[in-house]
């Protein structure tokens, strides 16, 4: 690639850069979420993002990763082994274990 | 080996392995189940133990079949029932967190062809796009680049992409699949079971065209959802470039490598894509060498 040509491209990149941040900052009132990095304000980022393959009302969903990654189950003891009450059911499937403490679902943060 | 790692490693081998078809523990493990574990009141030593074996893998089958209803929608129920036990046997979880059960599938399905079928590459371009799924949902995230660190870098900027942005090139257009598959499994309360099976089965025949249409995709997340986005051929170089840290004149270069776009619109395009990428926030400082 021809040198001028290739700095015409470079700053052509560097400028959309700059006024693709510039949008986002606008379109961002609030500081970036500290997981995420993405903010609250999705209108215009949704106009470039694509499509939608869950929505984040679906990931959160109690049943949906919620014990993945969490330590809250370390420690639990899954089934009361003593009261036998998990014993040959497949009612714990996918619960990760029989809530010790008498709840449906001890994980769910 | 110190004598709880042995005993550790003893309770874990029974532990792993694989239910019998009626989903209890294998007679084979009585005599080690004696050995390990001491009978209470109501429970034998193998019923003790074989708790422990049930629940293992009722939660690992059920992780996995959540992380990949694409696989089950591709290769159909009975098979995806099979195929993820003989998964998890070979790899077990080897990782403090469910979320990495599925890190060696696409490898252990190259290397175990029997399970893919007669449509390997819509199998296995399933597979990746499930999983960069997953990467996407909880991958890591650099600070953004601001304008300032732009303008002082003017045409030397060096930059990252995030790390939960996740590039694929694909023969099949799983990603539209793998949406309707989504919609379909929403659709759990409303609709029989068989229905919905029927109507996926017949939805997959669809996607599963002879001659596919390459596509070059994006998975990403923004604002807690992640979303497939559509890439040229050329701007899907530009940022597997610049996610390998390439300088950016350098990614210029190999994204416009035997183009067929024309010049004149090589320019505007390119300002349209860093854009929408920055408005993205997928761009970060490169980290210095």
């Amino acid at each position: 690639m021809k040198h001028p040509v290739r700095n015409m491209m470079i700053t052509a990149a560097v400028s959309g850069l700059l006024g693709g941040t510039a949008a986002r900052l606008q379109a961002a009132p609030a500081p970036a979420s500290h997981t995420s990095g993405i903010t609250s304000t999705s209108t215009a980022i949704n106009a470039v993002a694509g499509k939608v393959s869950i929505a984040k009302a679906a990931m959160l969903d109690g049943d949906k990763h919620s014990c993945k990654g969490k330590n809250d189950c370390k420690g639990q003891g899954g089934c009361k082994s003593s009261a036998n009450g998990c014993k040959g059911k497949n009612d714990c499937k996918g619960k990760g274990g029989c809530a010790t403490d008498g709840s449906k679902n001890h994980f769910t943060a | 080996m110190s004598e709880l790692l042995n005993l550790q490693r003893r309770v874990a081998a029974v532990i792993l392995q694989p239910l019998t078809s009626a989903e209890t523990m294998r007679r084979s493990a009585k005599a080690e189940a004696d050995a390990l574990i001491k009978p209470n009141k109501v429970l034998s030593s193998f019923e003790r133990l074989e708790i422990y074996n049930q629940q293992y893998w009722f939660r690992v089958l059920s992780c996995f079949a959540e992380d990949f209803p694409g696989l089950r929608a591709i290769v159909g129920v009975r098979t995806f029932e099979k195929l993820m036990r003989a998964y998890l046997t070979d790899c077990p979880s080897r990782s403090f967190t469910l979320r990495n059960l599925g890190s060696r599938l696409e490898e252990w399905l190259s290397t175990n062809p029997k399970w893919i079928g007669s449509n390997p590459r819509l199998v296995l371009d399933m597979v990746r796009l499930e999983w960069a799924h997953i990467e996407a949902f909880d991958g890591g995230f650099e600070p953004v680049l601001t304008p300032a660190e732009i303008e002082a870098a003017g045409l030397d900027l060096r930059i990252s992409l995030q790390p939960y942005v996740r590039l694929l090139e694909l023969a099949y257009p799983v990603d539209d699949l793998l949406i309707e598959v989504h919609d379909y499994e929403g659709e759990g309360n409303v609709s029989s079971n068989a229905a919905r099976q029927s109507r996926l089965r017949t939805r997959v025949r669809h996607y599963a065209k002879p001659e596919p249409e390459p596509v070059y995709l994006a998975v990403h997340r923004a604002d807690d959802s992640v979303y497939y986005k559509r890439l040229q051929l050329e701007s899907y170089r530009m940022l597997k470039a610049l996610s390998q840290q390439a300088p950016l004149g350098n990614a210029i270069e190999r994204a416009f490598e035997g183009s067929s776009m024309p010049e004149e619109e090589r320019i505007p395009a390119l300002q349209e894509w860093f854009a929408n990428w920055a408005q993205l926030g997928w761009f970060s400082r490169a980290p210095v060498a």
